[in-house]
């Protein structure tokens, strides 16, 4: 019975990966990777809005293999030949590097593996935010009962916080019919999976099995890995941050990845606060280069097509925002009046900024050397070319970067909290947000001309991003450039 | 931890505002212990204010003296679990 219920519960993830590959979207280790993003963000849109709507779960249990079923059977119905066939695939690798680099990625994926598995064991409740915050809020989520809504009492902390998580361990422990510790331990470590399988078959799809590689020693840092099992929602957000910008930096672009990356925009904002950085600024960053690049059709275009994708769950979490919770603290502090007058103690912002700075190189968790130190040996190993040639294309990514750490350190000064508290409690876990982005950015934007890449197939080469929008396909989205 | 609070589930009102009555020296484990109440007993929400609660429960290995400030904010001793975990209600 349970394994029939688990089964089931699984549906929302399997209807999405049948309309991703429809849709040709990525290859098949991505495709399964942003199916489960997928499938476990919209399961819990979609329970949550029914719970708010006065669907009880055990109605919604009946609904929702239905529609799932029927999503995935409309798009296998859907599906071409060709949308079937396989993706060409790119060798850019010498042979035995080529296997050098998946032999010692199997090993590190082993190892991770193993460790994710330890680290779950020792901490099944994973850490202290997963019991004061999300998994909490799962359980008030899961109350069959109307007391559901008192998951959002200002006595609680954080009432207003985003509900992916807290929805789909809901979801799980309403499929399971029990509060079983192993509901959010799963997501926990399937978005630390899917995170490192999407970013790793991504890197191997455009850079090899070398950057391959080295982009999983690189984000399998111990720090990851422990925040990867913490049961939080810093990983979630992460796995949506650099799904949104692989897809609006897969060339050539299509109108499906791109509504594809404002849906997975959306997502991170229903996943934390701090995704609603990123709900706005790519979108924003991406139509602002396209319109310098390719004018203002084409920006419109590309503009409507995230607005489409991110539009519902942007719409769904405003209206929880408004309607149902308290406002957030640190927002409110961040736009009081008075909060402009911290950009005047110069001590302070020379503390977030020492804050900050120390604690990105200290990141990681390596007992030798931090993250700088691991950077710089994949740069080397990967670009004796020079470092600065980087594609045009991968600027959006890095503007988003930045623009992310620039309001963190913005919200840093302008804390209503102990700016030393906040600080340090926070920022290690900020930088696991952006850091699967960071590491996609440096494997796939730093070295794109290193002798250990051999260019075999020019599928994309030269093609840019959104500013080099192709023609539709009558059949699908999918069209080679010359 | 969590199956702690499983045997007091009876002895308190199915919904509502509850206080939590620190057990744990130690400021940080008094905090996390809360917490763990907290998600153990959901959909009760646990506070801090007795006049806002309608009953009251405590951390683990509770000392019987919290019986008598309890007394004093109206509440009554209902439920007293094997880890140690009191209950009252008004």
């Amino acid at each position: 019975m349970t394994a029939f219920r688990i089964t089931a519960a699984l549906l929302p993830i399997a209807a999405a990966w049948c309309w991703l590959r429809r849709h040709e979207v990525g290859t098949l280790p991505e495709r399964v990777a942003l199916a489960f993003g997928l499938g476990v963000a919209l399961s819990s849109c979609a329970f949550f809005a029914a719970r708010w709507s006065g669907l009880g779960p055990r109605a919604y249990m009946l609904l929702e293999p239905i529609v799932a079923i029927a999503i995935g059977l409309v798009a296998v119905r859907q599906s071409s030949p060709a949308a079937s066939a396989p993706r060409p695939d790119r060798q850019r690798d010498a042979g035995h590097i080529a296997v050098v680099a998946a032999t010692a990625l199997m090993v590190m994926a082993l190892l991770a593996m193993v460790i994710l598995l330890r680290n779950t064991l020792a901490h099944p409740n994973g850490a202290w935010d997963a019991w004061m915050i999300w998994n909490t809020r799962g359980a008030f989520l899961a109350e069959p009962s109307g007391a559901w809504l008192d998951g959002f009492d200002a006595a609680l902390a954080h009432p207003d916080y985003p509900l992916l998580v807290p929805g789909s361990v809901a979801r799980g422990w309403v499929w399971v019919g029990t509060r079983a510790w192993w509901v959010p331990a799963s997501l926990s470590v399937g978005f630390t999976i899917a995170t490192a399988v999407l970013l790793v078959a991504s890197v191997w799809r455009r850079q090899g099995a070398a950057l391959a590689s080295a982009s999983m020693a690189l984000l399998v840092a111990p720090e990851f890995l422990s925040q990867g099992t913490a049961q939080l929602a810093d990983v979630p957000l992460a796995f949506y941050a650099v799904a949104a910008v692989l897809l609006l930096h897969d060339a050539p672009v299509s109108t499906v990845r791109t509504v594809l990356a404002g849906v997975l925009c959306g997502c991170a904002a229903w996943t934390k606060n701090e995704g609603l950085v990123l709900a706005v600024a790519l979108p924003a960053i991406t139509v602002l280069l396209v319109f310098v690049r390719r004018g203002r059709a084409v920006a419109a275009d590309a503009a409507a097509d995230l607005v489409i994708g991110a539009g519902p769950l942007l719409v769904l979490l405003t209206m929880f925002k408004l309607m149902l919770v308290p406002p957030n603290d640190v927002v409110s502090g961040v736009l009081a009046p008075g909060a402009l007058r911290y950009w005047a103690d110069t001590a302070r912002v020379q503390f977030v900024l020492r804050e900050m700075g120390g604690g990105l190189l200290a990141w990681g968790g390596w007992p030798v050397q931090g993250m700088t130190f691991v950077l710089l040996v994949v740069t080397a190993l990967g670009a004796r070319a020079p470092l600065w040639r980087v594609r045009p294309r991968m600027s959006s990514a890095a503007v988003l970067l930045g623009v992310q750490l620039a309001v963190f350190f913005a919200v840093y000064v302008m804390t209503p909290q102990s700016v030393a508290w906040h600080v340090q409690t926070s920022w290690p876990r900020l930088i696991t947000q952006v850091w699967p982005t960071m590491v996609w950015w440096a494997c796939a934007a730093l070295a794109p001309d290193s002798p250990l890449i051999r260019p075999a197939c020019h599928l994309s080469s030269g093609v840019s991003d959104l500013d080099q929008r192709t023609p539709m396909h009558p059949e699908g989205d999918l069209q080679e450039t010359p | 931890m969590l199956a702690l609070y499983d045997g007091v589930r009876s002895s308190l009102p199915v919904r509502g505002h509850v206080l939590y009555v620190a057990t744990a020296p130690n400021p940080t484990d008094a905090q996390a212990m809360r917490f763990m109440a907290q998600e153990a007993l959901v959909p009760l929400v646990m506070v801090d204010d007795v006049t806002a609660a309608d009953a009251a429960v405590t951390g683990p290995a509770a000392s019987p003296t919290i019986d008598t400030s309890m007394v004093n904010a109206g509440l009554t001793l209902v439920a007293v679990a094997p880890g140690g975990v009191r209950v009252y209600r008004r």
